[in-house]
């Protein structure tokens, strides 16, 4: 199973968009919103924020730098992607 | 005549113990808008004492989001933000005998005991850098950590309590911090520029009264938000609550410092003495300074070495000789950095403050042999590290109505 592909769905951080994809099983969360940048579903990340990523089904963060499939992300799966600010509004 | 009872009758109503209030120490680094709506907040709710940190001047754009601010006051001199804020809180402070504290300086420069006997961190800055050393203090002490930020119309407000090493922090949802403080009115101007919403107040009220109730229940040892993000949309309404797990490849603390052994060793006085006395306890101490050291480092136009002698944080830009030469390209003055010391280190002669440890530092010292580890704390405290102002208490069991007077304290 360590080979196996899984699909998932990404949700966008501020519309209702989703861009369905798959996964190898060593895809990590950052790779994989490298590749969403890259497809122009979402922008760059800037310096004001940067980008989290959580499974919505349990409704917990992944750690970016480990596999999706690893932190539990399985075949069907949504993942929501959000933007952490780095300002407090000076 | 009305009572203190009266006074916070609907918040005691909430769950909110007065008592509990009123000892509580609440440490805030970054006084800008996010410090600004959550210290006015927590005043209000009658928290005895905020310490704010902050190095930063106040521009006139920052006062249509920081109601602690007062116009009036800005003229043509520039203020602090952190003595502002610390003002401005004092003014509306309900606590009975409230106390506010603020250091016009970088967090770097405080060191642990800023923090150590603080029931709860806040960290409203504008830099992950700082937001990842925030969160191992916190983490290293058992200190909770309430941590805020936003930009256009969204944020986000997360809460870590820190209850036992193995519980997430902050550095588990963002195990890479790139380095460098972030500028909020850089971001403003460039926002300007690109038709973006920059920060306003709505967004900064909303998350930080989200934030300030984190506060609060941390303070009453409740941690209904604890572990999570929360973000908000104050334009969509779209909001959401994420739960955070422990990374076990996180960078962060996970670990307790042992308690601390007063040493009665001022901040002014040589590293080697304190290598000396620790010296009784360990066979070969080494002391583990706070944040990298810089010694020295190639002059930018000749390459030649320049003493710097500096904590790292402390360099801004690279340095120049004070007579450089033209340019010689094998000039071979490389940096040097050290992270701990010896009592044969020659730097052993330079202040524990010079080196970073300021007073009432909590220091981590090893033995090299072994690698046990033996915590000491330099004499001196909050006092040395603050300045102080203080209300004068109001007529027993009355609301503060009377004209308050003030006293100021600086270290």
């Amino acid at each position: 199973m360590a080979n196996s592909k899984i699909k998932v769905t990404f949700l966008h951080p501020r519309t209702s968009d989703t861009f369905p994809v798959e996964l190898g099983a060593g895809t990590t969360g950052q790779k994989a919103l490298d590749e969403l940048v890259k497809a122009n579903f979402i922008e760059a990340s800037n310096g004001a924020m940067t980008y989290a990523l959580h499974l919505q089904r349990t409704n917990t963060a992944l750690p970016l730098a480990a596999p999706l499939a690893a932190s539990g992300a399985e075949d069907g799966d949504k993942i929501g992607i959000t933007e952490t600010s780095k300002g407090a509004g000076a | 005549m009305n009572t203190m009872d009266d006074l916070f009758s609907r918040e005691t109503l909430a769950g909110n113990n007065r008592d509990v209030l009123a000892r509580a120490v609440v440490v805030l680094v970054g006084c800008g808008a996010a410090g600004n709506n959550l210290a006015f907040n927590l005043v209000l709710s009658g928290v005895g004492q905020i310490r704010f940190v902050d190095d930063d001047w106040i521009e006139v754009s920052n006062l249509p989001r920081a109601p602690l601010f007062r116009a009036e006051r800005m003229g043509s001199r520039r203020r602090y933000k952190a003595r502002e804020i610390a003002l401005g809180a004092l003014a509306h402070a309900y606590a009975t005998e409230p106390t506010v504290r603020y250091a016009i300086t970088r967090i770097e420069a405080l060191g642990l005991a800023a923090f150590a006997d603080a029931h709860v961190i806040v960290s409203a800055v504008d830099s992950f850098e700082i937001r990842a050393l925030l969160s191992d203090m916190a983490s290293a002490l058992g200190i909770p950590l309430v941590e805020i930020g936003f930009a256009a119309p969204r944020g986000q407000v997360s809460v870590f309590p820190h209850r036992t090493p193995e519980e997430p922090d902050w550095r588990c949802l963002h195990p890479e911090v790139e380095p460098g403080r972030y500028s909020c009115d850089l971001y403003a101007r460039a926002a300007a520029a690109t038709g973006r919403i920059a920060a306003t107040q709505t967004v900064a009220s909303a998350l930080a009264s989200v934030a300030s109730e984190a506060v609060i229940r941390a303070l009453h040892g409740e941690f209904p938000l604890g572990n999570q993000v929360f973000h908000l949309d104050v334009r969509s309404g779209r909001s959401s609550v994420v739960r955070v797990s422990r990374d076990p490849d996180c960078p962060g603390v996970h670990a307790r410092l042992p308690p601390p052994v007063p040493v009665q060793v001022a901040a002014v006085e040589p590293l080697g003495r304190l290598l000396q006395i620790v010296g009784e306890v360990l066979s070969d101490p080494i002391v583990d300074l706070p944040a990298p050291f810089l010694v020295q480092a190639p002059c930018e136009r000749c390459g030649r070495p320049v003493r710097i002698e500096r904590p790292i944080w402390s360099v801004e830009g690279p340095p120049a000789c004070r007579r450089c030469p033209e340019r010689e390209d094998e000039g071979g003055g490389g940096r040097v950095i050290v992270n701990h010391l010896d009592a044969s280190d020659p730097l052993a002669r330079l202040s524990c403050r010079q080196l970073g440890l300021p007073a009432g530092s909590i220091v981590s010292c090893r033995d090299r042999a072994t690698d046990a580890l033996y915590t000491v704390r330099l004499a001196g405290g909050v006092d040395d590290l603050f300045v102080t102002r203080r209300r004068v208490p109001s007529p027993a069991a009355t609301p503060p109505d009377a004209p308050a007077l003030s006293s100021e304290v600086a270290p």
